[in-house]
């Protein structure tokens, strides 16, 4: 798991979104294990308490739990991964729709835009070339339902 | 904890420990390789020359066992280790004794192979009046001198030690500081020495039997020695002692 | 008393309580701690941030009991830095304070001779991880080195209290990353407190539950670290430049 800090917003903030991405993404997926909060924050490099703050918090949303003496595992709940893609999808169309209106671009505008560019980028895209890493959200099924 | 203390001391010193004990041996061995090359008498006396130097090592090398730990910042480990003073202080103190001791067999190893070796010895046992002396008594009385030597080295080497570590509660004028210690003490141990005499005459003195050869007749002769002076610079010597660890323990910084 | 029998309830505490009370430091005319009083909060990593002359170095060698308050009073557990505090304590200076003479196995030999709460086992593990050589002369060791060296005579020891002096100043990037990740691995948040002084805040921001920004010997700003960055939407960083500007 790779985890870039910005450190402007909490840091046990930014992991849990780290883990809710990575499981929207197909990263992770119900059942998976993940790292222990000591191995996170060793290979991090951050503060164990901050660690445990955020496992604890993905513990009470839902999204992990942890198994006595084997470790921390994605909650086996198919439902979690479509709400937890759901409220990121959410979050980037509010950031989305915030930023658009601010530059003048109503609703239909936007709507149509949006198809326009997806055209250009999702489906042009593996004929350019090299775009793994939209690739592999492309083939998240129904990624573009939210739209 | 101690023993431990003890061996960082004595490995920590050792370059400086192994250097005056080379020197010493290249010195007899110089002074032995000139012997019917020059006469046996003027080799004795340069063979003890060098050996006014011993107290002045003492001094230098019992201030460099605290000094060093300040000047290579070492002070920073010493003063955070969760040790009380005494263990620190007692393992300089027996590593000063223990470099003292060496330095005393040495050189007396070294007179013995001068004095065998320029015929001297030879000489001596021919004179009546050393054949007469009892071995039992110069063994005795060898290690009495020896004792009492070693004793008066570590006390100078302590009195210099408080001296140094007395002059690290100030930030200026610490070599001044220290002179006018080390000489204070001197000056105490002297005043406590008299009042001992005055106040502790009750203390049963003790007596060394002294001898005497006159033409080949051993004579002994008891000498008293009054025990209150020295049990008064001894008393100041550990109050001295609990204090200099006092000051390790609260007041000393890095 | 009150105190004392209070701890004694509470059962076993792992975990020392270091508190300044007003405390003052002069050095000539210079105060390099200044009327200070705070409580360190037990099992936390606080991060002591300040430009250099800040009196950084000062706070933690008042802890270890290598400077003496000229005001005000510091105590360990209820008491004042003494031989017994100092076993609490874990403190690892910015300067160099080894025995150059002794190898990497000579000093861990010595210096783990007056803990009991050494770990053994820890110690070899972090020798190892740090890629230390058990027969090189603490001389010859390279800066990093060093600084990796004194790292695991820190972390060695289940000592309630850590002090760090400038942990990473001066070292390589690798030798910075090697302690950073020892201090995060061997961290016991449920028994120790780890107090570290930097004056380099990028690179260990992450590691503060709370940090302390020290200016001329007095607290410049104080608190929790991700409470700081949610609620002034800043990395510490971005705080401490605002403070030291």
């Amino acid at each position: 798991m790779q985890l870039r800090l910005d450190q402007h917003s909490p840091i046990y903030q930014q992991i849990i979104d780290e883990f809710k991405r990575a499981i929207a993404r197909g990263e992770l997926v119900p059942g998976d294990r993940i790292p222990s909060q000591r191995e996170l924050a060793s290979m991090v490099q951050v503060n164990p308490n901050t660690v445990q703050r955020a496992y604890r918090e993905m513990e009470q949303m839902g999204i992990t739990e942890t198994l006595r003496g084997q470790g921390t595992f994605i909650v086996n709940d198919e439902g979690l991964v479509a709400s937890i893609r759901r409220e990121m999808a959410d979050r980037a169309l509010v950031a989305f729709v915030g930023e658009m209106h601010a530059l003048g671009y109503g609703c239909d505008e936007m709507a149509e835009m949006v198809r326009a560019t997806y055209r250009r980028v999702i489906e042009a895209g593996p004929k350019d070339g090299k775009a793994p890493s939209s690739a592999d959200q492309g083939g998240a099924p129904g990624g573009e339902g939210g739209f | 904890m101690w023993w431990q203390q003890y061996k960082k001391e004595l490995m920590g010193h050792r370059a400086e420990g192994l250097l005056i004990a080379g020197a010493l041996v290249v010195w007899t061995f110089l002074l032995l390789s000139r012997v019917n090359r020059w006469s046996p008498e003027a080799i004795a006396v340069l063979y003890w020359l060098p050996m006014g130097f011993l107290p002045l090592w003492v001094l230098w090398s019992s201030v460099q066992l605290y000094r060093q730990e300040w000047r290579e910042n070492t002070s920073y480990l010493m003063l955070s280790l969760p040790a009380r003073a005494w263990v620190i202080t007692s393992a300089k103190l027996a590593v000063l004794a223990t470099g003292v001791t060496t330095l005393m067999l040495l050189i007396g190893a070294g007179a013995w192979l001068v004095a065998a070796r320029t015929g001297i010895l030879a000489e001596l046992a021919t004179s009546p009046d050393i054949a007469a002396i009892p071995r039992e008594w110069a063994v005795k009385m060898s290690l009495l001198v020896f004792g009492v030597a070693l004793a008066a080295f570590v006390t100078i080497g302590f009195l210099a030690q408080f001296a140094y570590v007395f002059s690290r509660l100030f930030s200026r004028f610490r070599g001044l500081v220290m002179v006018w210690t080390w000489i204070l003490l001197f000056w105490l141990l002297g005043r406590a020495g008299d009042l001992g005499g005055l106040l502790l005459a009750w203390l049963p003195d003790f007596y060394v039997r002294s001898l005497n050869v006159i033409s080949g007749i051993p004579e002994f002769l008891l000498v008293r020695i009054e025990s209150g002076p020295f049990a008064a610079v001894a008393l100041l010597l550990v109050g001295l002692y609990a204090l200099f660890n006092a000051m390790l323990e609260r007041a000393v910084e890095v | 008393m009150g105190r004392r029998r209070r701890l004694l309830i509470k059962g076993v505490r792992p975990v020392a309580r270091v508190v300044f009370d007003r405390v003052t430091k002069r050095f000539g005319r210079l105060r390099a701690i200044d009327d200070l009083s705070f409580t360190l909060r037990e099992g936390t990593i606080l991060g002591l941030l300040g430009p250099n002359g800040a009196g950084k170095s000062t706070l933690l060698k008042l802890v270890a009991g290598l400077h003496r308050p000229d005001g005000g009073h510091i105590t360990i557990d209820g008491e004042p830095p003494s031989p017994k505090t100092k076993a609490k304590i874990a403190y690892l200076p910015e300067i160099d304070h080894l025995y150059g003479w002794m190898t990497v196995r000579q000093t861990l030999a010595y210096v783990s001779a007056f803990y009991n709460d050494w770990d053994h086992d820890r110690s070899q593990e972090l020798v190892n991880f740090m890629g230390l050589d058990l027969g090189a002369r603490v001389s010859r060791l390279s800066k990093g080195m060093r600084a990796r060296l004194k790292i695991v005579l820190a972390m060695s020891r289940n000592a309630p209290v850590v002090l760090l002096d400038e942990p990473l100043s001066g070292i390589d990037p690798t030798s910075r990353s090697r302690v950073l990740r020892a201090i995060v691995s061997e961290f016991r948040g449920d028994r120790q407190t780890i107090v570290m002084s930097t004056h380099d805040v990028v690179e260990s921001e992450a590691l503060f539950d709370e940090v302390l920004f020290l200016k001329d010997g007095r607290i410049a700003l104080a608190g929790e670290a991700e409470r700081l960055r949610e609620e002034r939407g800043k990395s510490i960083q971005e705080l401490f430049q605002e403070v030291f500007a």
